[in-house]
């Protein structure tokens, strides 16, 4: 697993209350990098795309861009993780990666940490064949 | 007893009448009857041969014959044996001695010939002795020839017919009868030629009757062919007309042998005399079938025909008469009709008797039938029908049918036979009444035809005139009006006339009245185009003035106050009149005219002059042109204009100058009918005037020059003060579009005071402008650039900047996106997204700016794909602000 102290987090929020709660999160709790912090999901691209971002945590209720649209733009294969927040256990069967936003933080790290895992697995593995 | 008619002589005697004697073996009746009535002497000698046959011949004869049966002969009323009854040959012994020797009865001498001849008339009757009797037949004695014919008459089947071809030609009227009876019996039918060749023309009606039985005798025992039916129509044809009714029971007989329909048949032969012979025998068969046939004949060339014909119509209509009352059959109607139109042509036949046939056979016709076939025949009848229907109607009085036909003489008399509807018409009974019906009765169109109808009749009639230009209906006082003048009678009514012109109340009774005039004497005339030519009325001064062209005295001072006429086109007439007058003063009166007019007036009365003394008229042109006062220069200019003569080219140049606007603009006036062959700068120069109409007339020189050196002089005038100088210029720029022109209007696209009326104009240029516009925007800048595409076609512009977008140089590219942010033309929206996959990353931003300004939705898509897929930040961040505007985020 890549030392925690490298990912780069966007965090996309249109509530700014929730958003400084989650940039405190990643970077105290979890000491990650806040690469950028957007209120709607094209400055959350934008800005994701523009830092290289590794996660881009993306609450549901993003404008401009929705979740769904935002995952299109970045589709799986892209380099950056989009994890999906949302309020539901029924958005949770939605395509792409999602958290409940009542889940632990600790259930929140998990996720995107073995998400992150398999991504940088993959990529070595492809590295490594090429 | 039997009633006996004796051959011609006696006839002459007793008054008895012939016929062809029948062949009888009855015993003939007493012969000594006629012997005492005669006295005639027993032995005729050659002396008396020639004498009447009523002194010799039958005494021998009748002597010779047995005693009658009858004891009461003697007390019997004379009776006279008739010629045919003769003994039968009896059953006396044969005499081959005597038969021999009548072999020689040629050398006997005229007693012993008798009798021989008497012995034969009981004697058994052989070839032989049929033979030696004929010899008979040229004996120079009549009796002895007359004998002969009896004696052959007791066995005609023996008797050769060509045997009869002298006695049928003998001198005496009795040989030739009887030998022409006994050619009856025993003819073929080519004896048909000759008995027609005997007894044409025949008068004596002994011998008429006989060749006519014996014709009709042939005809019933043999089948004589066409021709000899025709034949026997031709001898018909010369029986005398005064010997008809005489002969009438012979021509019934020979119509009847006939078989049926053969003389039917033949009125309808190319022959005259066939037909006329045809219509003799129908005459006297009455054969109905045969109506139709005679119908036509009644209008037959030979007048013989046509007597025959009425004269069988005649009663062929008796009989149709009382068969049509007693059946009243309508299959007899168009027969009906037929015949009364047969008989109303034979109404105007040149022969009287004809006529007055004609005449009696009409009145026989029902009544009710000719009604029906004059108001039939009247309803759409042309002049010569016309006269048969009045024919009839005046021949049968028919006053009942005179109303309807009245009128269609009214409607045939516009034709080209008034004179003969008017002579039929004439002879209409119970007319006045009519007429005067038609007056007084409430329905215009009937008091029309009244005067109508009064002048048809007599055409003098000048009250009926009167009558009718009273009349309170125009329709009525417009055909009296037509009529005064198609029938010549204005001068009576002249008065009227003229109260017409200026009082009637309908415009076409006004005009049809001062067209009446025409006909007037010449002051009068005149008068009626004055009192026209002071009415309000337009078309009726326009009119006057086709009554002042025959150039009089009267008439010039009528067209001299008129040039003044407030009515352009009464000038106008008035001019062309007083200029083909001929009169000296002719010109001075136009010029002075020209002097005080103007627009179209003008350019008529200067036409005129100048084709009425072309030198006179440029001299004083010329005059005036360089005279004192302004008007006169104004008008001696316009009349060199009118001229329109190179030479005066530079005297009109020399008035550019002049202090008055008027004549400066008419100067220029002048110059435009030879623009072309102008030099343009002192033209130009005035455009340089202070006066606006100055400069307008100069435009319209320097567009009439059709120079491009004009160009730019009339480019400038765009930026004139005047906003009509700017209106001229630009009509006349627009009148000659051409690249020379639309690219000096590109560059004034540079000004902002002309860039309007040089971007109007160049708008409405089309290709030559697009051209002109595209080629100067790709170097230009600034305003110009913006004039330039605001110029420009949006359809045009569009497909040129999406050409550039596919340019290879991106410059091209990014700068046609560019435009098309300003043109914002939807147009071009597909070629827009596209070049957001442009290799540059400009032209890829200029694009999302492009599709941002464009607003479409349609982009939605292409610009969300590029948002996250483009590498180059500064595009994601275009893209996002393009999809902002498009999803109002």
């Amino acid at each position: 697993m890549k030392q925690s102290s490298g990912v780069r987090v966007v965090v996309a929020d249109p509530v700014p209350a929730a958003r400084a709660a989650l940039c405190r999160l990643v970077a105290e709790r979890w000491s990650w990098l806040v690469a950028g912090e957007a209120a709607d999901g094209l400055e959350a691209v934008r800005k994701a795309r523009a830092a290289n971002a590794d996660v881009l945590l993306v609450d549901w209720t993003v404008q401009g861009l929705t979740l769904a649209e935002i995952r299109t733009v970045l589709p799986d294969g892209h380099r950056t993780l989009v994890v999906g927040l949302v309020d539901r256990p029924e958005h949770l069967a939605r395509p792409g990666v999602s958290v409940l936003k009542s889940a632990p933080a600790d259930t929140l790290h998990e996720v995107v940490t073995t998400q992150l895992d398999q991504r940088w697995a993959e990529r070595a593995g492809t590295e490594i064949q090429a | 007893m039997s009633s006996v008619k004796a051959n011609g002589f006696l006839r002459t005697l007793l008054g008895v009448a012939y016929e062809a004697p029948a062949p009888t073996t009855t015993a003939p009746a007493g012969p000594g009857f006629l012997a005492g009535l005669l006295g005639v002497v027993d032995e005729p000698t050659p002396d008396v041969v020639d004498e009447p046959a009523s002194t010799i011949a039958l005494t021998p004869v009748l002597s010779a014959a047995p005693a009658p049966e009858s004891a009461d002969a003697t007390d019997q009323p004379p009776v006279i044996p008739p010629a045919a009854t003769v003994p039968a040959p009896t059953a006396a012994p044969a005499d081959p001695e005597g038969v021999a020797q009548l072999a020689d009865m040629a050398s006997f001498d005229v007693g012993r010939r008798r009798d021989a001849l008497r012995r034969m008339l009981t004697s058994p009757m052989t070839a032989e002795v049929v033979e030696a009797a004929a010899v008979g037949l040229g004996d120079p004695a009549i009796d002895i020839r007359y004998l002969t014919l009896q004696v052959l008459e007791r066995a005609p089947e023996l008797v050769a017919p060509d045997i009869l071809d002298n006695a049928v030609l003998d001198a005496d009227a009795a040989v030739c009868a009887r030998a022409l009876a006994l050619l009856g019996r025993v003819g073929t039918p080519s004896a048909v030629a000759g008995i027609g060749e005997r007894i044409a023309f025949e008068r004596d009606i002994d011998v008429l009757r006989a060749g006519l039985g014996a014709l009709a005798s042939l005809a019933r025992s043999t089948d004589i062919a066409a021709s000899g039916r025709d034949e026997i129509c031709r001898v018909v044809h010369t029986v005398a007309p005064d010997v008809v009714d005489d002969v009438s029971s012979d021509l019934r007989s020979l119509a009847t042998a006939l078989p049926v329909g053969e003389a039917a048949h033949r009125l309808g032969a190319d022959e005259p005399e066939v037909r006329g012979g045809a219509a003799l025998l129908c005459l006297h068969s009455g054969d109905a079938e045969a109506r139709g046939a005679l119908e036509r004949l009644v209008t037959d060339p030979e007048p013989a025909v046509r007597r025959h014909a009425s004269a069988a119509l005649r009663r062929t209509t008796l009989r149709g008469r009382t068969r049509a009352t007693t059946t009243e059959s309508a299959d007899d109607a168009p027969a009906a009709d037929e015949l009364i139109t047969g008989l109303a042509q034979a109404l105007f036949d040149p022969k009287p008797d004809i006529r007055q046939q004609a005449a009696e056979a009409l009145r026989r016709v029902p009544p009710d039938r000719l009604v029906t076939w004059v108001v039939t025949e009247a309803a759409d009848a042309d002049a010569r029908r016309f006269a048969l229907i009045a024919g009839v109607a005046a021949c049968c009085e028919l006053e009942l049918v005179t109303e309807p036909v009245a009128a269609a003489a009214v409607r045939l008399a516009h034709g080209g036979q008034r004179h003969r509807v008017a002579f039929a018409t004439r002879t209409l009974p119970g007319l006045p009444a009519v007429l005067e019906g038609w007056w007084t009765s409430t329905r215009p169109a009937e008091r029309v035809q009244a005067v109508e109808l009064a002048m048809l009749v007599d055409p003098t009639h000048v009250d009926a005139l009167r009558r009718a230009l009273s009349d309170p209906n125009a329709e009525v006082r417009l055909a009296a009006v037509r009529l005064a003048a198609h029938t010549g009678a204005v001068q009576p009514l002249l008065s009227q006339l003229a109260e017409r012109i200026t009082e009637d109340s309908s415009q076409r009774v006004r005009e049809a009245a001062l067209t009446a005039f025409a006909q007037a004497p010449d002051d009068e005339r005149v008068l009626a185009a004055r009192a026209a030519l002071s009415t309000p009325f337009a078309e009726l001064r326009h009119a006057a003035m086709s009554l002042l062209d025959q150039g009089t005295d009267a008439e010039f001072a009528v067209l001299a106050e008129h040039l003044r006429d407030d009515d352009a086109q009464v000038v106008h007439r008035a001019a062309e009149l007083v200029a083909r007058s001929g009169r000296p003063e002719a010109f001075a009166l136009l010029w002075d005219r020209l002097r005080t007019t103007s627009g179209d007036t003008w350019q008529v009365v200067a036409g005129i002059l100048a084709r009425l003394d072309r030198p006179a008229f440029r001299r004083l042109a010329a005059q005036a042109a360089a005279g004192a006062d302004p008007v006169e220069r104004v008008v001696g200019l316009d009349a060199l204009a009118t001229l329109g003569e190179g030479d005066q080219a530079d005297r009109i140049l020399h008035c550019l100058a002049d202090p008055a606007v008027d004549v400066r603009v008419a100067a220029l006036r002048a110059l435009r009918r030879q623009a072309t062959t102008l030099a343009l700068d002192p033209i130009a120069a005035t455009l340089a005037d202070p006066e606006p109409a100055v400069r307008c007339e100069a435009i319209a020189v320097l567009g009439a020059s059709e120079n491009d050196s004009a160009l730019p002089a009339l480019v400038g005038a765009l930026d004139d003060a005047y906003e009509e100088v700017r209106a001229a210029a630009a009509q006349s720029l627009l009148a000659r579009p051409s690249a020379p022109l639309a690219h000096l209007l590109v560059d004034v696209l540079a000004q902002p005071a002309p860039r309007p009326a040089a971007t109007a104009l160049l708008s409405r240029m089309g290709e030559v402008a697009s051209r002109a516009l595209l080629e100067r925007l790709a170097d230009a800048e600034g305003e110009l650039r913006e004039a330039i595409l605001a110029a420009l076609p949006e359809e045009e512009l569009s497909a040129r900047l999406v050409r550039d977008l596919e340019d290879p140089d991106p410059a091209v590219r990014a700068e046609a996106l560019a435009t098309l942010a300003n043109l914002h033309s939807l147009s071009a929206l597909e070629a827009v997204i596209a070049r957001l996959a442009d290799p540059v990353s400009d032209v890829r931003t200029r694009a999302a700016h492009v599709l941002g300004e464009l607003g479409d939705a349609r982009a939605v898509h292409a610009l969300r794909a590029a948002f996250g897929t483009d590498a180059d930040m500064a595009v994601v961040e275009a893209v996002e602000d393009a999809y902002r505007r498009l999803s109002g985020v």
